[in-house]
């Protein structure tokens, strides 16, 4: 603390080393004492002293005295006018005191008396002179030279005295308050400089007001005191008005310490008045200055370099209540932040901070005010207010973000890992962090730190659900800003918001629930689409894709599966996905396909599938269905299209293709029915015996024997076709259904040849099934013959007989077939009584042997005349021709047959005369009916019997039936 | 010998003929005989001739075999392929399937020969009394006119085409061809007596072939006895008004 005197060097005007003291001392007790309470300064009144005068030289030059001191007195002698001369002898004294100024005191005593008998000298010679107050004040300053204080001051007075009007009593006076105020003589200090101040001089004026605060300053009129500095200032800035003043930058250098000197003693008014509170009285009472700052300022900085740590924020917040909207405010608030930093006050430190982002932030009055906002204002490297707000919004907005996000984890981190729950705390400070992150990138779009504050804003949000202000962070963080380098992380972070988002959809409608889904998705793809190299944008796909296919989105599944598959082609060094993401994907390209239709594609998509799946995996034998389905589909698409050859391949191929499926059963079902309506017969009956093999337990597999039965009958395999219909008439529901097969399959036998076969079906068929008579018939029929193809000829026999019995039954209801039946059955029986009659020899005895062959004549001619009686020509004319033959025969046999051995040669002779006699009536019976046989040509009938017939006659009655026919003789012309 | 070269040179030509398929034996006689030139037709028909000759008598001799029979069949069938207005060769071709049993071929042959001889029948004289040739006889120039010959023709076919239609029961069409050969040669004994026996045993009309019997008898030049005890028995199961003559 240097203070300089000009003008005046009184001794004891320096401050004592001793209260240089005793200020450290109250520091350290008000540092330790953390005293709110302005402690005022203890520095006593008497110590204080004005730092400065400026005042402005009162003459003289830069030219060297002694020689003009020299040219003066050479001068004087010279002039006869005495006028002149007192001229020459006043300059003479100037010049003489000035030199007598130059030099040190003690040097230029000399001299100065020289000027004071000048100056006496002329007073006392001419003591009515106008001009004697230049020469009184001319001695003023000789004595002032000469430290004669007293003389000094007197001479002042004097001229005071004298002249009133002298152009000298601004300065004059303003000598008088010094020396009056350097005698503590304050009172008549404050007189003198008020009577400076009342003459107005612009040179003295400034520095009268100074020394007028100072003069009641030491009064302890510290009120008045800081007026009149006021006053002091409103001179010093009065070329500033309008603006805001803030140093003394603008200060000329010569009333720099003067300014500084005067704000000291207004800061000790202050403290001895009541702080900061009488730094706003001050301005209340003299009006708002322009340059409160500066004052404020000041004192506060005074305030701080002794450490006064409260006064000073009291200070500072003062200002800030008074002049909120002053461009100084928030400089002053982030004073008050460094001071509190300084003062280790951190319990109102955040506060401060907090405060200041409320009143300086973004759409505060304080930025409305000044018509812009803090990105708008001026680069950070100038230094305006208005920039360095706008900077400490963004070291500070960061700083509470982040402080609040710091203490939000940890908060997360105190609460037990078990539980989801955020605390309140955790929760509080997130949107805190979330907040000032907010108003920061509100504030700085552009910063480059902008996006780094949309990441953590992001992860606060989601970290208090704010699912849909997390999710559109995260998207602005990932998406908007392409230089950021972690945006693929944060637009990654988006997609798990929206996971977590998505578990509170349970409550909404299905529409709400699918309008977010779909922006869900939307941004899913979007990760894709932009953060392609990303590791994770496989793993987003193949969510997106997955979650397209379940919701039946089905072409858009089908694109993204195939996307995912490519990817590896899709850019330079593309990674393929994973095993387990392949399988799926093909899976779901496979289910699309299908559920677009594409059946052939689904095909072979599902195949592919199937490779990619794990062997174990328990969905294959499902999906395995589905490929089946696929194959059937295409089936489909050809019956469809009518094309069943080419249905059938599809179908059959289905078995081919999933052979583990069940699907193949019906497909290879409807195979085998589709190839029976194409009469592909072998092909049927291999799918249908294969569909028998494979599935016994099949629910159709009861309608296979019906089938089958047909294919092997339209193939001629007729025992197959027969052990089919076993089968059926086992499920035959009727019995006419029953009985109905039964003959079928004694049919199908008989037609394949089995004739064991046929026998047991036929039999059982005629034994249990009278009716209907026809079937019996054909079945009895079929009997016998088939028995005499197997040289059974009683059974034979049993079923002609049983023939005959039933259309003897029947009589008239009998129709043509059954009669015709009936008749060649009786036929074959009356032929073996034909044989049986045949066979008889008439031997001696004759009685008995004639007698028998009688009975087996009767016998063969009552069985002829049964066949004949069933009407049917064919066996009525063997009938006849048999029936004449039984005569012959006997005639024959008799003429034939042993003769009495005991006869002599004349007995003999009318034993063969009665032979003959005995014998005639036989062949005219035969003969008759014969002829009878053969007239049936008459009527057209002309078969074997009647033929044979007209040949029997021709031999027996060869004048009326050997008559023969003749051919016309040979013609031997060519032409 | 000489029936013996000719059977040789016919049966090469046969085997011939069948070892090349119908078609090309009609080309290759077509082509052997190209437009007919005057010189050129009679000695083809010379030639013919002689072997229909040589194939007849063959065909009649007492002896002949069934393998006699077939080769003169052959011979026959050659003939009238090579040229369709030998109606004698198809006749005789008829003739020698009927003997040999073949009654289907030999209908399917009378049945052409019927028509042929038919169809070119309109400006033909009646046929005279007669003309039926001897067994055995020469070949003659047929002076006759054309006419003639063909419903001599005609008649033969006729007469064993009721014989074919007897034999199979097919009495009414049997009738029909005696009846249409009797139209045509009213006179013809055979036809006489085959259409009598066809109506006697066949068709039980006694009364009516009693009366053919005895018009049969009738244009014989000597009676024939057998005939004579038929018209008897026939008299004789007859009632009384149905058998005045």
């Amino acid at each position: 603390m240097m203070i300089r005197y000009l003008l005046t060097s009184a001794p004891g005007m320096l401050i004592k080393p001793g209260v240089l003291l005793l200020c450290f001392v109250l520091q350290a007790c008000q540092w330790l004492g953390h005293s709110d309470i302005p402690i005022k300064p203890t520095v006593t009144l008497e110590s204080l002293q004005p730092a400065v005068l400026t005042l402005p030289p009162t003459s003289g030059n830069s030219v060297n005295v002694s020689e003009v001191i020299e040219n003066y007195t050479r001068l004087l002698p010279l002039l006869s006018d005495p006028e002149k001369q007192l001229i020459v002898l006043h300059r003479l004294a100037d010049l003489k005191l000035q030199k007598g100024e130059l030099l040190m005191a003690d040097q230029a005593r000399d001299e100065l008396d020289v000027a004071v008998t000048a100056y006496t000298g002329l007073l006392q010679q001419y003591p009515e002179r106008a001009e004697n107050d230049e020469v009184l004040y001319q001695l003023a300053k000789t004595y002032d030279l000469k430290g004669d204080a007293q003389r000094y001051f007197e001479t002042l007075s004097r001229l005071v005295a004298e002249f009133p009007e002298s152009e000298y009593m601004s300065e004059v006076q303003f000598r008088r308050g010094e020396l009056l105020f350097s005698w503590s003589d304050y009172q008549a200090a404050e007189q003198a400089f008020t009577s400076v101040i009342s003459l107005a001089d612009p040179t003295y004026i400034t520095n009268a007001r100074y020394m007028l605060g100072w003069s009641q300053f030491k009064q302890t009129r510290y009120e008045d005191a800081l007026v009149a500095f006021t006053q002091v200032l409103d001179d010093v800035f009065s070329d500033q008005a309008g603006q805001e003043v803030n140093s003394l930058d603008a200060v000329p250098l010569h009333q720099t310490t003067l300014v500084n000197d005067l704000l000291r003693v207004m800061n000790l008014a202050y403290g001895y008045l009541e702080g900061a509170a009488s730094v706003a009285t001050l301005f209340d009472n003299i009006g708002a200055k322009h340059y409160e700052a500066l004052v404020y300022n000041h004192y506060s900085d005074w305030l701080l370099k002794n450490e006064e740590f409260t006064n000073a924020i009291a200070v500072y917040k003062t200002f800030i209540q008074k002049h909120p909207l002053s461009l100084w405010a928030p400089r002053y608030h982030i004073r008050v932040i460094d001071t509190l930093k300084r003062a280790k006050f951190m319990t109102t430190l955040y506060d401060e901070k907090a405060a200041f982002i409320r009143l300086y932030g973004l759409d505060t009055d304080f930025w409305t005010f000044h018509e812009g906002n803090p990105a708008l204002s001026p680069a950070k490297n100038e230094t305006d207010n208005l920039a360095f707000t706008r900077e400490q919004l963004e070291h500070l907005l960061i700083e509470l973000a982040d402080h609040h996000y710091i203490k939000a984890q940890m908060a997360e981190q105190k609460t037990p890992a078990k539980t989801k729950a955020l605390s309140a705390e955790a929760k509080e400070n997130h949107a805190l962090a979330a907040d000032y992150n907010r108003q920061f990138v509100a504030t700085f779009p552009v910063h480059e730190k902008t996006a780094k504050r949309v990441f953590l804003m992001a992860e606060s949000e989601f970290r208090i659900e704010n699912w849909l202000a997390a999710i559109h962070a995260y998207q602005q963080a990932g998406y908007d800003y392409p230089d950021f380098e972690e945006a693929a992380e944060a637009a990654y972070a988006s997609i798990l918001a929206f996971d977590a988002f998505s578990q509170t959809w349970q409550s909404l409608s299905p529409e709400q629930q699918a309008q977010w889904q779909e922006q869900q998705q939307a941004n899913r793809l979007r990760f894709v689409e932009q953060h392609f190299r990303d590791a994770r944008a496989l793993d987003v796909l193949f969510i997106a894709l997955s979650e397209q296919f379940k919701q039946q989105q089905f072409a858009l599944a089908l694109a993204n599966a195939q996307r995912l598959i490519d990817w590896p082609l899709s850019f330079e060094n593309a990674p393929m996905a994973s095993a387990l993401q392949l399988a799926e994907s093909q899976l779901i390209k496979a289910h699309s396909l299908y559920a677009l239709a594409d059946y052939p594609a689904a095909e072979l998509a599902y195949q592919e599938a199937l490779q990619l799946l794990n062997n174990k995996d328990p969905r294959r034998p499902a999906i395995i269905e589905n490929l089946a389905a696929s194959v059937y589909r295409q089936a489909e698409a050809h019956l469809a299209a009518d094309n069943k050859d080419l249905a059938i391949t599809e179908l059959l191929r289905v078995g081919q293709v999933a052979p583990s499926s069940t699907l193949r059963q019906n497909a290879e079902y409807d195979a085998a029915n589709y190839l029976l309506e194409l009469s592909r017969w072998p092909e049927a009956i291999k799918v249908l015996s294969v569909f028998r093999a494979n599935y016994p337990q099949h629910e159709l597999i009861n309608t296979l024997p019906a089938k089958l039965a047909l294919a092997y009958r339209e193939t001629a395999q007729w025992s197959l076709a027969a052990g089919e219909l076993k089968r059926m008439m086992a499920l035959a529901k009727t019995e006419q259904e029953k009985q109905d097969i039964a003959f079928i399959v004694a049919e199908l036998y008989d037609k394949a040849g089995d004739k064991q076969e046929a026998i047991l079906s036929y039999r059982a068929y005629a034994n249990q099934y009278p009716d209907p008579a026809d079937v019996y018939m054909e079945a009895a029929n079929r009997l016998g013959e088939l028995y005499e193809d197997t040289n059974d000829p009683l059974k034979r026999r049993f079923w002609l007989a049983k023939q005959m019995q039933r259309v003897d039954e029947l009589g008239a209801k009998a129709d043509d077939r059954m009669r015709y039946l009936a008749a060649r059955a009786s036929s074959v029986l009356a032929n073996d009584a034909f044989i049986q009659y045949k066979a008889i020899r008439l031997s001696l005895p004759l009685d008995q042997s004639l007698d028998k062959k009688t009975q087996a004549l009767e016998k063969a001619l009552k069985a002829y005349q049964k066949t004949a009686s069933y009407g049917i020509s064919e066996f009525s004319t063997e009938a006849g021709f048999r029936m004449a033959e039984l005569y012959t025969i006997l005639s024959s046999a008799l003429m034939e047959s042993d003769r009495p051995a005991d006869l002599n040669e004349l007995e003999l002779e009318q034993y063969e005369i009665l032979l003959e006699e005995q014998v005639f009536p036989f062949e005219d019976s035969a003969i008759s009916i014969h002829e009878q046989n053969a007239s049936r040509a008459w009527s057209g009938l002309y078969d074997q019997w009647v033929k044979s017939s007209f040949d029997a006659l021709r031999k027996l009655l060869p004048g009326r039936y050997a008559k023969d026919e003749v051919p016309m003789g040979g013609i031997n012309v060519l032409e | 010998m000489f029936l013996n070269k000719i059977r040789l040179t016919r049966c090469i030509l046969i085997a011939l003929s069948l070892w090349l398929s119908g078609c090309a034996l009609k080309e290759r006689l077509e082509t052997q005989q190209p437009e007919p030139v005057q010189q050129e037709v009679s000695a083809q028909a010379l030639q013919d001739r002689k072997l229909f000759s040589d194939a007849f008598a063959m065909s009649r001799s007492v002896d002949a075999s069934e393998q006699d029979l077939r080769t003169a069949m052959n011979i026959f069938d050659q003939l009238y392929q090579s040229n369709q207005s030998y109606l004698g060769a198809l006749a005789n071709a008829g003739d020698m399937a009927f003997r040999l049993k073949d009654f289907e071929l030999a209908e399917e042959k009378y049945k052409l020969l019927l028509e042929q001889a038919l169809s070119a029948k309109d400006a033909q004289t009646p046929i005279q009394k007669g003309d039926t040739q001897e067994v055995n006889a020469p070949v003659e120039q047929n002076t006759a006119a054309d006419g003639t010959i063909k419903e001599k023709f005609a008649v033969h076919s006729l007469n064993q085409l009721g014989l074919l239609a007897r034999q199979n029961g097919q009495f009414e069409q049997a009738e029909a061809y005696y009846r249409k050969a009797l139209a045509l040669a009213p006179e013809q004994a055979e036809i006489v007596r085959n259409l009598a026996i066809l109506l006697d045993l066949y068709q039980g009309k006694l009364a009516e072939a009693l009366a053919l019997y005895q018009q049969y008898q009738g244009l014989l030049d000597e009676e024939d006895a057998q005939v004579k005890d038929w018209i008897f028995d026939l008299k004789n199961r007859l009632p009384a008004e149905t058998t005045n003559e």
